[in-house]
This record gives C-alpha cells, sequence and structure tokens, in this order.
C-alpha cells in the first residue's frame, strides 16, 4: 500500500484518478487510521467494517485492485502482490481511452 | 660270473643316470610299438551271442509309430518377402497452453456496482459521481 500511496503522489492525483482504499479484513477502525498516518496514504480511505465493497466486488484477499474505467464498468481485477508497475501501465490504459 | 647277464656288462662303465636314460627310451620305445600294434588289430569278436542279446533286451521295444502330427498351437509361418513392421512412435502427449486471458474489451465490461462510503476523513465519496474519470479501488488491511 506504501506504493500505490506514491504512485498517487506522483501520478494519479494529477492524471484525475480516484484512488479508494478499502481497510477490512480483521482489522479496526483505530488500527486503520493509525496505517494511514504513519504511511502517509494521501488518498480516501475508507473502513469496510463489515467487509461489503469485498462482498460485492468479490475480493477474496488483500491487497486486491479494482481497476473502473471512466464509464463506471470494471476494467481489470486484480489479486495479490502485484507490481507497481503493471497498476500503472493498467491506469494508463484507462487514462488512453 | 662276468657274463651273467648281458645288461650288466653293458651297464659297466655308465654312469647310473645314463642307465637309467637307458632303460626309459627302451621302456618308450616298446610303447610305442605296443601301441601301433594294437591299431592295426581288427576288432575282437563280442565275448558271446548272448551279449547282444543281453543288450537288446534292455532296449525298449520299439513300437510302430505313427507319422508325427504337426503341433496344433504352433503353426509355423513361412518365411514371406513382407518388410518387416515398422516402428511407429507412440504419440507424445501434446500440451496444449492455458489460454491466455484477453484483454476484456470495453464493450465487454461489466459495470461496476454503485456505492456510496463515507472516508475515514468523514468525507463521501459515490462512485456514479465518480464516473467520468477512471478509479482504482485499492482493498487492503493495516499489516
Amino acid at each position: 500500500m506504501p506504493a500505490v500511496a506514491s504512485l498517487y503522489r506522483e501520478k494519479l492525483d494529477d492524471a484525475g484518478v480516484d484512488v479508494i482504499g478499502v481497510s477490512q479484513f480483521n482489522t479496526t477502525e483505530a488500527a486503520t487510521i493509525e496505517f494511514v498516518e504513519r504511511n502517509q496514504l494521501s488518498f480516501p480511505n475508507v473502513y469496510d467494517e463489515r467487509a461489503q465493497l469485498a462482498g460485492v466486488y468479490d475480493i477474496r484477499g488483500v491487497p486486491s485492485y479494482v481497476f473502473i474505467d471512466k464509464q463506471g464498468r470494471i476494467a481489470h481485477v486484480s489479486a495479490g502482490a502485484r507490481g507497481v508497475a503493471l497498476i500503472e501501465a493498467w491506469l494508463d490504459q484507462l487514462l488512453a481511452e | 660270473m662276468n657274463r651273467a647277464t648281458p645288461i650288466m656288462i653293458t651297464a659297466i662303465g655308465k654312469t647310473p643316470r645314463q642307465c637309467l636314460r637307458r632303460v626309459l627310451l627302451s621302456l618308450i620305445v616298446l610303447a610305442l610299438c605296443a601301441a601301433v600294434t594294437g591299431c592295426n588289430q581288427t576288432p575282437a569278436e563280442p565275448r558271446g551271442s548272448d551279449y547282444g542279446a543281453t543288450v537288446e533286451a534292455l532296449l525298449p521295444t520299439a513300437e510302430p509309430t505313427a507319422p508325427p502330427t504337426p503341433d496344433p498351437t504352433f503353426t509355423p509361418i513361412p518365411p514371406t518377402d513382407t518388410p518387416a513392421p515398422t516402428y511407429t512412435p507412440r504419440p507424445q502427449p501434446t500440451y496444449t497452453p492455458w489460454p491466455t486471458p484477453t484483454r476484456a474489451t470495453t464493450e465487454d465490461r461489466q459495470r461496476a456496482i454503485p456505492f456510496n462510503a463515507q472516508m475515514l476523513d468523514g468525507s463521501e465519496f459515490s462512485l456514479p459521481e465518480a464516473y467520468g474519470s477512471p478509479t482504482l479501488l485499492a482493498f487492503w488491511a493495516p499489516w
């Protein structure tokens, strides 16, 4: 997640990409806030206590990424520790569409 | 006394070694002569007529046998000019690569379920309001 935070600061924020962090899976809101501050996650984050968003998007583990295009459609779903380069490439594709 | 035996006279003046060599040589010559004489003799007659009868009685009585019938379990294959069977290699299993997931076209994409959520900083996020720009949902855990 710190890598995504760096990518957000360097590129995604200026490119107009909305990044929403979803914290869940056996944690507390206090632990989530502490992690966000400690790692300087400057993009918005939500504490999904009951994992509602994970259920909606069929997320089975973390980290996972859901890429939504400009029309609100799911373009890519990435599960596992994918490299930031892959995330960046997919977002470049979405920006180019 | 001196004419006792010629051999003794002959042996006079010879060393025992020379005498022994002469005796051995004589024995070898006698043995060769006996062998040549034995080879030239005709075979001796059997000891008696009953000898052959005894041997004949010990042999099993030969019964008239039918001509050998071919073994039904074995049929000899006459040699032919057919070519030798060629070796056909066993077909190897073919590997079918796992299909590479194709990137979904924009028309095939599934619409994301819209949602509203309150951020930790108190702000509100609505996915429908974010239409027009790409959105990345990053699911994570603080560990």
